[in-house]
């Protein structure tokens, strides 16, 4: 697994397979959610630069339709971002309108930052991503580590840090609490503070 | 009397003031997109205290000079000069008494309610703070121009009872990042 992250304090020996009924059943309980709705914080970190920029988020997610809000506790609703499968929509104050066939191209444009939001989105809830190696889990069954490469060849390395339980639809659901997502250029810090599946 | 001296004389009698908040900003759509809860304090002529609880704790400073923004979870603190951050968050504005911090504000009352514009058009927040029946300062809002809006719902408000300086100061922790608007600002001039 990559360098690129200071992993978190705990154990992980589990590659997940067969032989890992508790993350067979994990997975199989995150398939059926499908709308979920969260809010938190995300740290943006340029490991090059030391440049690191904060913004609240609400993240509310269905299977073909994902608007993410990203706010400032001191000047309120700064963007938004629509993802749907054909198009990518950015807001903000400055700019209006944008729109590009993809959200990861759209945002690297605009903050000329690399945001993986099309993995992002996947790993949020702790559901295995398409495409990731190199997976590891937790004694529990939930996801800990695994690498991801981006069509731009770009290596991330993900770690499902913390998991919170959450009651919802009368079953309890392990969700994650705090995830980072690094790349050489970049740390991608998601605090989920408060989840409404 | 025009409504921007009756505010102001309603602000008057604030030396100081202390209050929980609950804190919501919704989006155009007014669905909920942040929610914090924390604490509020003020002393004239210009200090301020804004702090939120965990798990999000986030901290403003206004100390007079300066405006200290910091938040732990990016482990980073934005620095700003206070004149340029009245115009970036009207919130500082209730502590200024003089007429001329108010002459670029224009201000409406509906009952218990204020309302402080911008007159620049579409610039930034309007300011509308609503007073109990009392007097005492209840709800803070922040409209902006694109229908988002932030609320201050103000609870266990207690006026004019000695704050602690140390509370208006502001001193970066050890290995914070410190972004320094105001050398940014002096280097574009």
């Amino acid at each position: 697994c990559s360098s690129f992250i200071d992993p978190s304090n705990r154990s992980t020996e589990n590659w997940i397979g067969s032989n890992n009924p508790q993350a067979i059943a994990h997975q199989k309980q995150l398939a059926n959610l499908n709308h979920w709705q969260a809010q938190g914080q995300l740290a943006i970190i340029n490991r090059l630069t030391g440049e690191r920029d904060g913004l609240y988020f609400n993240w509310d997610s269905e299977p073909n339709n994902t608007l993410i809000t990203f706010s400032h506790p001191l000047q309120g609703v700064l963007a938004t971002l629509t993802i749907s499968p054909q198009r990518a929509i950015w807001w903000d104050e400055e700019n209006g309108k944008i729109s590009a066939p993809n959200a990861d191209n759209l945002v690297a444009g605009l903050l000329r930052t690399e945001i993986p939001f099309s993995l992002l989105q996947k790993a949020f809830t702790g559901a295995l991503p398409s495409g990731v190696e190199q997976v590891k889990t937790y004694d529990d069954g939930t996801l800990a580590r695994a690498t991801w490469r981006s069509p731009s060849q770009q290596l991330w390395a993900l770690d499902w840090q913390a998991y919170q339980p959450v009651q919802f639809a009368q079953q309890s659901w392990q969700l994650p609490a705090q995830l980072v997502v690094a790349s050489e250029k970049v740390k991608i810090k998601v605090r989920m503070t408060e989840w409404q599946p | 009397q025009d409504v921007g001296a009756t505010l102001r004389e309603k602000l008057a009698p604030m030396q100081t003031l202390q209050a929980q908040f609950q804190q919501t900003v919704t989006d155009q759509q007014d669905e909920l997109v942040q929610r914090l809860n924390g604490t509020l304090m003020l002393k004239r002529p210009n200090l301020m205290r804004w702090e939120t609880e965990a798990p999000d704790e986030s901290l403003m400073v206004a100390d007079g000079d300066a405006v200290w923004y910091f938040n732990p979870f990016v482990e980073q603190v934005s620095v700003y000069d206070q004149g340029d951050a009245v115009a970036q968050s009207p919130l500082l504005l209730l502590l200024k008494g003089e007429p001329q911090s108010w002459a670029n504000y224009r201000v409406s009352q509906q009952g218990q309610s204020y309302t402080v514009e911008p007159k620049a058009a579409n610039s930034q927040a309007t300011l509308e703070l609503v007073f109990s029946q009392s007097g005492q300062l209840k709800d803070i809002y922040l409209h902006e121009p694109e229908g988002q809006m932030t609320h201050l719902a103000l609870s266990d408000v207690r006026m004019n009872q000695p704050i602690a300086a140390s509370q208006f100061q502001f001193t970066p922790p050890e290995g914070v990042a410190v972004d320094d608007q105001r050398q940014a600002k002096a280097r574009r001039e």
